[in-house]
Formats: structure tokens, sequence, C-alpha cells
């Protein structure tokens, strides 16, 4: 500085001022908008996401709703159907008949939606199932339209009961369970157990 | 060998009694004597391999629940033949 002239010195200062005076606020200002700017995006995210669990969580709520009404209303006509209470058997026949497809749609839409709020592969694990309830629903159908003899049927409804009671009932616990845990639904408690 | 053996309703349209007595050393031999007298038994009682008991039925000899007829039965033993269906 010791060289420089009074002019350079004070033109050097100007320089300096306007730098720090002009230059670096605009420099801090642009900053501050970027850090805003990822602020928003993140918590645009979050609350994107938050809106995701909360629709995962009602699409469990849904799904466990549709499979256990399903399986109550199987349940119903294959007890009554095999206990031998003819009123309480015809009257559950004629519930499961009106209110099957009712059944099967719902199952079927969740389904659908699983693939866009679970996985492929909580989608493909529901196919699988929707086509076990199908089968089993094809085989409801196939005794309960054995007329005679009245023991066949009964006893028909008997096998489906037991396999519904002793296999269907853990298959869908084990569905809800596998699901609730790919989509990272289960309690803090749950899963450090 | 006689042996006891009681039924649900569900056979009675079968057998048209609540109990027989039947001879066999198995229950195999059982039911196939019982199926001589009764035709539809065996497959009201067996699974479609006709080995296992059908799996809404279930079969005990003096209390001791069995899932295949390929069990020996004691002289004299009771056999109870009922439904296995639960509601809930």
């Amino acid at each position: 500085m010791a060289d420089l002239g009074l002019t350079q010195q004070l033109i050097l200062l100007a320089a300096t001022a306007a730098v720090s005076g002009l230059g670096v606020p605009i420099v801090l200002k642009r900053i501050d908008e970027s850090r805003t700017q990822e602020l928003k995006n993140r918590e645009a995210a979050i609350s994107r996401q938050a809106k995701i669990i909360d629709a995962q969580a009602s699409f469990l709520d849904e799904l466990s709703q549709v499979l256990w009404e399903w399986r109550y209303a199987a349940m119903k006509i294959t007890y009554y159907g095999s206990s031998g209470k003819q009123e309480l058997y015809e009257q559950s026949c004629e519930e499961y008949q009106s209110e099957i497809w009712l059944h099967l749609n719902k199952i079927r839409c969740i389904t659908s939606k699983s693939r866009r709020l679970a996985s492929e592969n909580c989608y493909q694990e529901l196919l699988k199932f929707y086509f076990r309830i199908v089968d089993l629903d094809k085989r409801i159908f196939k005794a309960i339209n054995i007329v005679e003899p009245k023991w066949e049927r009964e006893l028909e409804l008997s096998d489906l009961n037991v396999e519904i009671f002793e296999l269907v009932s853990p298959e869908i616990d084990e569905l809800l369970f596998l699901i609730s845990h790919r989509l990272g639904l289960q309690s803090e408690f749950r899963r450090s157990l | 060998m006689k042996t006891k053996i009681s039924f649900s309703s569900t056979f009675f349209e079968l057998t048209k009694a609540w109990s027989l007595e039947v001879d066999g050393a198995t229950l195999r031999e059982v039911i196939d004597n019982l199926s001589k007298r009764y035709p539809g038994v065996k497959k009201a009682i067996c699974a479609d391999n006709e080995s296992e008991i059908r799996r809404g039925l279930i079969v005990s000899i003096d209390n001791e629940i069995v899932r295949t007829i390929d069990v020996p039965v004691p002289e004299g033993a009771n056999i109870d033949i009922d439904r296995a269906t639960s509601g809930g």
C-alpha cells in the first residue's frame, strides 16, 4: 500500500466498500434464498411422505377389514351348513350368495390399490391370496349345490370350515403382518421384539 | 373283535343309527366292514387318499384322536366320529 498513490488507495477503498456493501449482501441473500427453497422442498417432501404413510395405514386397515369380513361370511355358511341346523344354514346361504360378489370386489380393488401404495411384491402376494379365496368360494358353491345326499354336503362344508379356521385364518394374519412389515408400519415396540 | 362306534348326526342319514358294533383289528378293517353294510361310509370318513381321516372330522379311539385309518383298534374300544367344525 505504501507504494500506491493516494488516488489509487481511495479507489481501492471505494472498491472494497462497494464489494462488501453491495456484493456480499447479494451473495448472502442468494444463499438465504437457496436455503429457504431447500427447506421448503424438504418440508414438502416430509408432508408428502406423511400423507403416503397415512394412506398406507388406511390401506392396511381396509385390507384387514375386507379380508376378515369375507372370512367370517365363509365361516358362517360352512359352520351352519355342516351343523345340520337347516333354518340357520338356509339363512347363511342366502346371505353368502348375496354378499360374496361384494366381498370379492372389495378384495380385488384393494389388491389393485396395493400396487400403488405398497409394492409390486405386496401386490403379487395379495393377488395370490385373492385367487386362493376365489378357489375356496368355488368349493363352497360346489358344496352348497349338493342337494342329495345331505351328509355329503355337510361333510364337504365341514372340511372347508376346518380349512378356513385352521389354515386360512393364520394365512390372513401372516399376510397382514408381512405387508405391515414391508411398509414399515409396525410399532417401534413390535420391531424391537 | 367287536368295537363300538358312535356317530355324529351327519352319519345318521347313512347308518340310521347313532352307534353300532363292528368287527375289526384296525380302524381300516372297522371302516371296511362298516362300508359293506353302509356303502358310502368310507367316502364319508376318509380323505381322498383313503388312508387319512378327512379334515372336517375328528375320529377318536378310546378318546385318543387319530388322523389315519391304519391304526390298531383294541378289543372293546370305543370309536367316536364327530365333526371338527368350529364357529368364530
